[in-house]
């Protein structure tokens, strides 16, 4: 299978993926008990602001109807309006895309730097008691909550130790909106007392978010260095006299790196979920506070601008994690 | 001549599950160089193990050396690991039998020859700090045509997936050679193979061992292929040599009722291939006395108490059985 | 059945881990005995509230004056009854859902299909979260929300080995010779998949006590002064730093069911599935 069908492959699936996707929320967000119309104009309105409310929002037509009015504003590119933030909903998402991009990104970075090289050592020293205490830390991290250990960082670090700041991205005015990536923002601007802030302030939530995508790719790479040394390439080369350090860095780690680049989709899908609650403790204002907040204050506009949003991104990083594995893979992907 | 390899009484017990497992029961050899000897048996009679054996990578947490030693050009490969280190990949080579499996996947096979060059291939004079670059492919692209594929760059850079069976062992065989090594233990290397290649490889075979003087240890459950390309002919079963025959006296001479009936097993031009009767004997619990006895027409109440010895008779014939059945006229 | 039980017991992980899940259990279900406090589920004392862990109160007392361990205890019950509930309907509603789609090929499970890969698009948790916040926070609306999107787990692993069960030779020749559909896919393919299901399964039991949890942390879960590790996570951020015992009970509760699911499921899997053992 080349690139361009791949692609295809996926694009023909995504489509109707999506559809599917926004007719569940709207029907959701449609059983909700309160009235949009309230919503929207105030407890205190009167009964004709009510009703004009619900004219103009077209919620008094059929629900079918009223599903593809809001397709056909959708491919036009407008997501309709907040009633929290009385914005623009494509305006609420473009600021807070970067900020969960930015955490995410860094998260899955920060797991495969852990995780890889701690895998790799446990599945070379399989069975030794480094091996076993590996294992159990990946276990731990596997099974602890991340909002518990969320506050256990910040207790331990910003409350006690007041090392690092407890809540938020950044501690003055954020620097001019290039990225919207504030440490690579502020970098640019070449003030490096915000960048310094920044990447404080970002600490604690990535890491957050980085423990147990480290567990799970390090599980991984264990096991797929386990399988690379048991490998018959390998035994050839063993009796060939090629030098174990050979076989082992160039030879086993290649191997192993190849399996575990496909399970990047599956670790960037825990960082999305556990972004959404990890959001909430940092006060992080990216799209898992901003989802929280509209399904808690049935902001329907906003639930269903935020999942499609959230719908794109994870059928992006599958995308991503295809090409990245045609990439590593001679024999393509699988 | 003194024989370049020489394996005297070797014994080797593999710790399983279900116990100990009696893979080699005390096993005597010697080739000389350049001398190609097969070695014939059923899977599970030990020859791969035998075959891993000289080559030092038996799995070291199982398998465990009872008695014997195994010497090449005058190293002992079992006691003396550093000297055994140093030859493996030097002056003995390897050619597997799955040429597809032994290649990593993600490598080009020009990078994966290239290694075996650089860390395996012997120092030239001039080139004391290691060959360069050039010269490392120089040497790869002579031995392709040695193994007569075309010497050109764009097989290298090929994948091991988009090459050819044929193709891909005869990299393998190249891949033994680069060392120039003395000895080569060929496990079933045609096993993987279409019956036209495996002639082919089997041709190459023999005519590189006769220009460069290379004993070769080809392992096979085929009496007909060894008996193409090979000097003697060594049968097993169940982890004992039963019967040693050079080449011509192969059909003449066997008196072993175990190589009679692999004889009488090939299969014939309006003959359908028979099989051998019985199954093949447990390493877990072998039968005493020799381990061919409960499959055995002739066997006796001495065959289930004593082990034949090998004996020595004219022209390098070896034979262990108590009842051989008389030469065939 | 008897040399499975004896694999699990002479597998360490798989031991650990089922001792840890039957102590969860067995705690759930004795809870009203063994607690000290059975009553510090319903009543306040006010008058001990904030108290760090004492003989009296082995991890401290909460806002309401609650025995903090009394009350991860007796939540240990809401975990189990939202946990069981919504595994059991996820296995229910996703096996036969996955089988039939793996197993025909037509407009029906091409639609099945579909449906489980729409419901996979965004993380669960958020169309869980909608769901509970549409009915209100209660138990029954958090299993009802669980249930409901967390059963395509279930479909699309059973999809997949369904679909390969359908080229394997047995298979074709059972279908061959003239079995029946269900015929084929209760005695040939379901035999052959029921370990997966069974790891994945064991498994699932945690990412569920983990997203029940969650839910409780969002405000979503059984509303106060029902126990519920979750929300008592969340209820002690007002209190920190000076109430570091608050959260540490739940948090270890949470931990330990998680981890003997995790080990449990680690040690059936290589018990179970051939294909990994050696990978171990």
């Amino acid at each position: 299978m080349n690139v361009a069908s791949m692609v295809a492959n996926r694009l023909v699936w995504f489509m109707p993926t999506v559809l599917g996707l926004l007719a569940v929320v709207f029907v959701l967000a449609r059983i909700v008990p309160t009235d949009p119309a309230v919503l929207a104009v105030g407890e205190n309105a009167t009964t004709e602001q009510v009703q004009e409310a619900r004219e103009r929002l077209a919620v008094d037509r059929p629900l079918p109807e009223q599903f593809v009015e809001y397709l056909r504003q959708v491919a036009q590119g407008d997501l309709g309006t907040s009633f929290y933030t009385q914005q623009p909903i494509v305006d609420d998402l473009v600021e807070r895309l970067p900020a969960t991009l930015e955490l995410t990104i860094i998260g899955v970075l920060a797991a495969g730097l852990i995780g890889v090289p701690l895998g790799v050592v446990s599945g070379l020293s399989r069975n030794s008691w480094l091996d076993h205490l590996l294992r159990l830390a990946s276990v731990l991290f596997i099974g602890v909550a991340p909002f518990w250990i969320a506050m256990q960082l910040q207790l331990l670090f910003s409350m006690r130790l007041g090392w690092l700041p407890l809540s938020g991205r950044i501690d003055d005015f954020a620097p001019e909106t290039v990225t919207g990536f504030l440490t690579i923002d502020a970098l640019i601007a070449g003030d490096l007392p915000n960048f310094l802030s920044a990447l404080r302030h970002i600490v604690l939530p990535t890491l957050t978010l980085a423990l147990p995508g480290a567990a799970v790719i390090m599980r991984f790479t264990r096991t797929s260095v386990i399988e690379a040394v048991a490998s018959p390439s390998v035994a050839y080369q063993t009796a060939m006299g090629l030098p174990r350090r050979v076989i082992v860095w160039k030879y086993v780690l290649r191997l192993a790196l190849n399996s575990t680049v496909t399970q990047l989709g599956l670790v960037f899908g825990i960082s999305l979920t556990g972004a959404v609650v990890i959001e909430a403790v940092f006060e992080w204002p990216g799209l898992g506070t901003y989802a929280v907040r509209s399904i808690l204050y049935s902001d329907y506009n906003a639930v269903m601008g935020v999942t499609l949003c959230v719908g794109i991104l994870f059928a992006l990083s599958n995308l991503l994690v295809d090409l990245l594995q045609m990439a590593v893979d001679p024999r393509g992907a699988p | 001549m003194d024989p370049l390899l020489e394996i005297d009484d070797l014994s080797l017990t593999f710790r399983t599950e279900k116990g100990p497992a009696h893979v080699l029961d005390r096993i005597g050899l010697a080739m000389a160089p350049g001398e190609i000897v097969g070695l014939v048996g059923e899977s599970g009679s030990g020859k791969t193990s035998l075959a891993r054996a000289i080559l030092g990578v038996l799995p070291g947490s199982q398998a465990q050396i009872v008695s014997g030693r195994i010497r090449l050009d005058g190293i002992d490969m079992l006691d003396d690991a550093k000297a055994a280190r140093d030859a493996r990949g030097r002056l003995v080579t390897f050619v597997p039998q799955d040429p597809f499996e032994s290649f990593n996947p993600l490598f080009r096979v020009g990078t994966q020859l290239a290694d075996i060059v650089r860390y395996r291939a012997p120092p030239t004079a001039g080139h004391l700090l290691g060959r360069s670059r050039r010269a490392r492919e120089a040497m790869i692209l002579d031995m392709l045509a040695a193994v007569q594929l075309p010497a050109s760059r764009d097989l290298l850079n090929r994948y091991p997936h988009q090459l050819s069976g044929g193709q891909r062992q005869r990299l393998m065989i190249a891949m033994a050679l680069l060392p120039q090594p003395r000895l080569l233990v060929a496990d079933e290397p045609t096993a993987a193979l279409d019956v036209t290649v495996q002639v082919q490889i089997l041709g190459l075979l023999r005519r590189i061992a006769a220009e460069r003087t290379l004993a070769i240890l080809f392992t096979t459950h085929d009496l007909g292929a060894a008996w193409e390309i090979c000097d003697r002919v060594l049968v097993m079963y169940a982890g004992q040599i039963v019967e040693i025959l050079p080449r011509k006296a192969l059909f003449a001479a066997a008196r072993h009722p175990y190589t009679r009936m692999l004889l009488a097993s090939l299969p014939k031009p309006g003959h359908e291939a028979v099989g051998i009767p019985g199954e093949s004997a447990s390493p877990l619990a072998p039968p005493p006395g020799c381990r061919f006895n409960p499959r055995c027409p002739r066997a006796s109440r001495l065959c289930r108490t004593v082990r034949p010895l090998p004996s020595r008779s004219e022209e390098g014939h070896v034979l262990a059985c108590h009842h051989p059945m008389p030469t065939p006229s | 059945m008897i040399s499975l039980i004896k694999s699990i017991v002479r597998h360490r992980t798989a031991l650990v881990g089922l001792i840890l899940l039957s102590l969860v259990v067995a705690v759930a279900i004795a809870a009203p005995m063994i607690v000290p406090y059975p009553e510090d589920a319903q009543i306040f004392h006010i008058e001990r509230r904030l108290l760090p862990p004492s003989s009296e109160a082995l991890f401290g007392t909460d806002r309401m004056g609650g025995d903090i361990f009394s009350r991860v205890i007796l939540g240990a019950r809401t975990t189990l009854l939202i946990t069981a509930t919504v595994v059991l309907s996820g296995v229910l509603i996703g096996v036969p859902i996955g089988l039939v789609a793996g197993y025909y090929n037509n407009g029906v499970s091409l639609m099945l299909g579909g449906g489980v890969e729409i419901l996979l698009a965004v993380p669960q948790i958020i169309l869980a979260i909608a769901i509970t916040q549409s009915l209100g926070p209660s138990i029954g609306s958090v299993i009802l929300a669980l249930s409901v999107t967390y059963w395509p787990f279930w479909a699309r692993i059973v999809f997949t080995e369904t679909r390969s069960m359908c080229h394997e030779t047995f298979v074709e020749s059972a279908i061959a010779l003239g079995a029946s559909a269900w015929r084929v896919i209760f005695l040939h393919i379901l035999p052959n998949i029921a370990s997966s299901i069974v790891v994945r399964t064991t498994t699932a039991i945690g990412t569920t006590a983990f997203a029940s949890a969650t839910l409780g942390f969002l405000g979503l879960g059984p509303p106060p002064p029902s126990p519920e590790w979750g929300r008592m996570i969340a209820e002690s951020r007002d209190y920190l730093p000076d109430a570091w015992w608050y959260a540490l009970a739940p948090g270890l509760a949470l931990l330990l069911t998680v981890l003997g699911c995790t080990l449990f499921g680690d040690g059936l899997r290589d018990i179970l599935d051939p294909k990994t053992r050696r990978g171990g």
